[in-house]
């Protein structure tokens, strides 16, 4: 708070030299992340090289001979040490180069690329609606604290976090898509109709599981805002109980469920290939598990490197977030 | 702004919240009609009537095709799209006669000393791009295939071949051989000489083909795109216009794309849910009989399995009637060869045994380790199959003293394990892709073969490799037959590996599609499919 004060009395204090400062945050939490990103390469490098099974083998089938296999390791650079095929994986890196798919014969980046689309829909739709669900129905359930609206919303929302995420995903293709035919089976859809209504079941399949847990967190922070002096003097002033809800409480209740949401995509970033597999979607997380039974050393390497930075985007980006609602809270 | 407050309630206030959440949901279902993505499932098969051309199918299959260049591919996914865009000279009947049947080819005749076989060629034959297709494509393609690390084994007993003018080739062997397999086999797909002057990346990105069809996008690890060839061999056919290969790996969700009429074929239909598919209105189940077999390969370096009394006990105990009933729910066949019956020279009179315990217990009882032993079973993870098998094998052994650890392994893993002999025992399968044992026979019994299951299993028998060679250097189909029938019943009688039973293929249609033949070797035909309105 001294802080906060200190540099809200401080004559450097503008608009402009906070932005500045919040970019620095932004710089320094960025460079923060390097070292994460280098230990999920060596994590990844050795993990995929510990299980059993050659690359080789698998791509030349069960007829090659030794000698067709050991040549083919050989010009993948399967033969050489570890610390000398890391290297060469870290110096590619630098340059912006995954290598090349050894199953694909094209370069992993083009490959992880042509995956990307279904699942970054999937994660900001799901996370859009989970927010449409969530704000209306905690609302209401704050508002009618204690009564059987919040008491059912209360039990609903245990009902929806204890369902396995594949279970929910049939039902809603049984009902939605063939007892109404309101949406596809499944698949990315064409074009950009085509995609918000081929992503909406599955989007929804993994809204549902993270709704529960916003509403909870809204809910909370809305009963103790509604009860905070401030509220009770923007009603005392006359203000419509609706502006009072979204500017007021809604605003600063936001701010811990940005937090919880952010966590949950963080989560969702790694944790989308239920979903896709059930909806058979082509996304980075069917493409993950492709490359690891294939063992497709750059295309995994790639992939987790991907996640990664996605998992660090989306925290810093939480963190954002929050410090442009409540400017108290720093970056750092 | 009183007012405001009197006509803005509480109640009013959470109407408005939660509608508005409502219209955010609800807007897809507005977008999703606009999309056009959504099938009906009222379709119902009309009268089949003559083949009609037109129209566009999507095949749901479990994954997508690693290459498509034939030299290069060993995967089913794979193997099977190659041979839908590359045709042969000969290729397996589409029945279960065990023959090959010409392609490319009109025919073939055998020279006096049964070591050059001459093929002639359709006269007209074209490739996708409409550039006449001729003998010296064909002896490109043969010759490519032959120094192929992937494929060329089957090539083993060709010496040379020619081009003696546009349309005959020359195929010379070492020894006399039946080439037909050979000729048939998908590694040998024709694709113009030198590859156009294109680079195999290049060339396999756009192809050329010779095939029914030609692939005209392909978003790998996606989808892949054919649309018809109009240069193919076979007049009128195809009669689809294109055909969409999608991957939807999950059987469950491949099962619903089929019930939304979104897949109009899916492959590998659980044989746990063949029933209510064929009761399903709108939907069949086309079960076509295949050249797979499953079996247990025991690793003979583990002590206790170097014995084969303790071999045949483990056979003699095995109850493949209860795992074909439950494993198969009845859809698959107990064997008792490692032949599968669809196997040209299957050997019928191999009946499977029946599990008979007092046997069992009798050559336990004489072998070296009486009182029983150990062992690990290594399976495959995601095959349901053979998990209900390995536990009805636990069950089975553990009454003759053998005390089975079930270990699961993915399919990668589990095969790298059987090639470096780091396993006791373990399933496995094989499946023949032309209609020759050639393919796998060496495959299984060879003990110098790298990566062969004859080294797996410490195999190295030289009655079955005498029976084997005599196969291989014959044209004569009786002898043939003669040679490979002592190769069943030797294999029988020393059980490296024991046969446990065949399955079929499994695939869901729905019924305005009609004509997908897939023969035993799992090579599908959609040349043949077509659609009805």
């Amino acid at each position: 708070m001294v802080d906060d004060v200190s540099v809200a009395t401080s004559p450097r204090a503008t608009p402009g030299n906070a932005a500045w400062s919040r970019l620095g945050a932004v710089v320094r939490r960025a460079l923060q992340a390097i070292p994460t990103a280098i230990g999920v390469t060596v994590l990844t490098f050795l993990l995929i090289r510990l299980i059993p099974g050659d690359p080789a083998r698998t791509a030349l089938g069960p007829h090659a001979s030794a000698r067709a296999v050991a040549a083919l390791r050989a010009r993948w650079g399967l033969n050489q040490s570890l610390p000398v095929q890391y290297w060469h994986y870290l110096v590619h890196l630098a340059q912006g180069n995954l290598g090349q798919s050894l199953f694909y014969h094209r370069p992993a980046t083009a490959v992880i690329g042509s995956f990307v689309a279904p699942t970054v829909w999937l994660i900001v739709y799901s996370a859009l609606l989970s927010v449409a669900i969530s704000i209306p129905v905690a609302a209401a359930a704050a508002v009618l604290r204690g009564r059987p609206f919040d008491q059912g919303v209360r039990l609903l929302s245990q009902i929806a976090l204890g369902m396995p995420q594949p279970w929910l995903g049939l039902l809603l293709i049984l009902g939605f898509a063939l007892k109404i035919h309101v949406f596809p089976v499944g698949g990315f859809g064409v074009g950009l109709a085509g995609h918000i209504s081929a992503m909406f079941l599955p989007s929804l399949t993994i809204a549902i599981g993270i709704a529960p847990i916003l509403i909870r967190a809204l809910r909370v922070e809305l009963l103790e805002v509604l009860g905070a002096d401030y509220v009770t003097t923007a009603r005392a002033k006359g203000l419509r109980e609706s502006r009072v809800l979204l500017r007021h409480a809604l605003h600063n209740a936001a701010i811990r469920a940005v937090t919880v949401l952010g966590l949950n995509i963080a989560w969702l970033v790694s944790g989308t290939v239920v979903v896709e597999l059930v909806f058979g979607l082509p996304g980075l997380g069917s493409l993950l598990v492709t490359s690891i039974l294939q063992r497709d050393f750059p295309l995994v390497q790639g992939l987790a490197l991907l996640f990664a930075l996605m998992v660090i985007a989306v925290n810093l980006a939480t963190d954002i977030a929050r410090s442009v609602l409540d400017p108290r809270t720093g970056l750092s | 702004m009183t007012p405001e407050i009197t006509r803005t309630t509480r109640r009013r206030f959470l109407g408005r919240s939660l509608a508005h959440g409502a219209a955010l949901i609800a807007s897809p279902l507005a977008l999703s009609a606009c999309a056009g993505a959504v099938g009906s499932s009222g379709a119902s098969g009309g009268p089949a009537g003559p083949p009609r051309r037109g129209g566009h199918a999507t095949f749901a299959r479990l994954d997508d095709a690693i290459s498509i260049d034939p030299v290069a591919v060993a995967d089913n996914e794979s193997i099977w799209s190659v041979s839908n865009l590359f045709a042969r000279l000969y290729r397996s009947s589409a029945t279960s006669d065990g023959r090959s049947v010409p392609c490319l080819a009109t025919g073939h005749s055998l020279s006096a000393d049964r070591l050059t076989w001459r093929f002639s060629l359709r006269k007209g034959l074209r490739f996708s791009d409409g550039s006449p297709l001729t003998a010296d494509d064909v002896k490109f393609s043969i010759d490519r295939n032959t120094a192929s690390a992937a494929n060329g084994y089957m090539n083993a007993a060709i010496a040379s071949v020619a081009a003696s003018d546009a349309h005959t080739v020359e195929i010379r062997t070492h020894y006399p051989t039946d080439l037909l397999g050979v000729v048939s086999f998908y590694g040998n797909g024709v694709v113009p000489r030198g590859l156009g002057g294109r680079t195999a990346n290049a060339f396999f990105a756009r192809p050329v083909t010779t095939g029914p069809f030609t692939m005209t996008s392909w978003a790998v690890g996606q989808r892949m795109v054919l649309a018809r060839n109009p240069h193919y061999w076979q007049p009128g056919k195809p009669y689809l216009d294109g055909v969409t290969l999608t991957v939807v790996p999950n059987d469950n969700s491949r099962m619903l794309q089929l019930r939304g009429q979104q897949a109009d074929v899916v492959e590998q239909v659980p044989f746990s849910q063949i029933s209510s598919v064929k009761a399903e209105p709108g939907l069949r189940v086309v079960l076509a009989s295949s050249t797979r077999l499953d079996f247990l390969i025991l690793n003979q370096r583990y002590a206790p399995l170097a014995d084969v009394d303790v071999r045949r006990a483990m056979s003699a105990a095995i109850d493949r009637d209860s795992i074909v009933k439950l494993g198969l729910f009845g859809y698959g066949r107990a064997l008792g060869s490692m032949f599968a019956p669809t196997w040209p020279d299957y050997d019928g009179s191999l009946t499977p045994p029946t599990r008979d315990v007092a046997v069992a217990r009798r050559l336990m009882k004489r072998s070296s380790h009486p009182d029983g032993f150990r062992v690990k079973y290594s399976i495959d993870t995601g095959d349901a199959t053979q998990a209900t098998a390995a536990q009805i094998i636990e069950s089975n052994l553990s009454d003759i003293g053998i005390k089975v650890a079930i270990e699961e392994f993915d399919p990668n893993a589990l095969f790298n394990m059987i090639a470096q002999e780091t396993f006791q025992m373990a399933q496995t399968d094989l499946s023949l892709d032309v209609m020759d044992p050639f393919e796998n026979v060496p495959y299984l019994i060879d003990p110098h073969l790298s990566g062969g299951l004859g080294p797996s299993a410490d195999l190295d028998d030289p009655v079955v490799l005498a029976w084997d060679r005599r196969a291989q250097h014959s044209t004569s189909s009786s002898a043939i037959r003669d040679a490979y029938a002592h190769v069943q019943t030797r294999l029988r009688q020393i059980s490296p590996f024991i046969p446990l039973y065949s399955q079929p293929y499994a695939y869901g249609t729905v019924d305005r599609l009609h004509g997908f033949v897939v023969p035993p070797t799992g090579d599908y035909r959609l040349e043949d499919a077509w659609l009805t309105t």
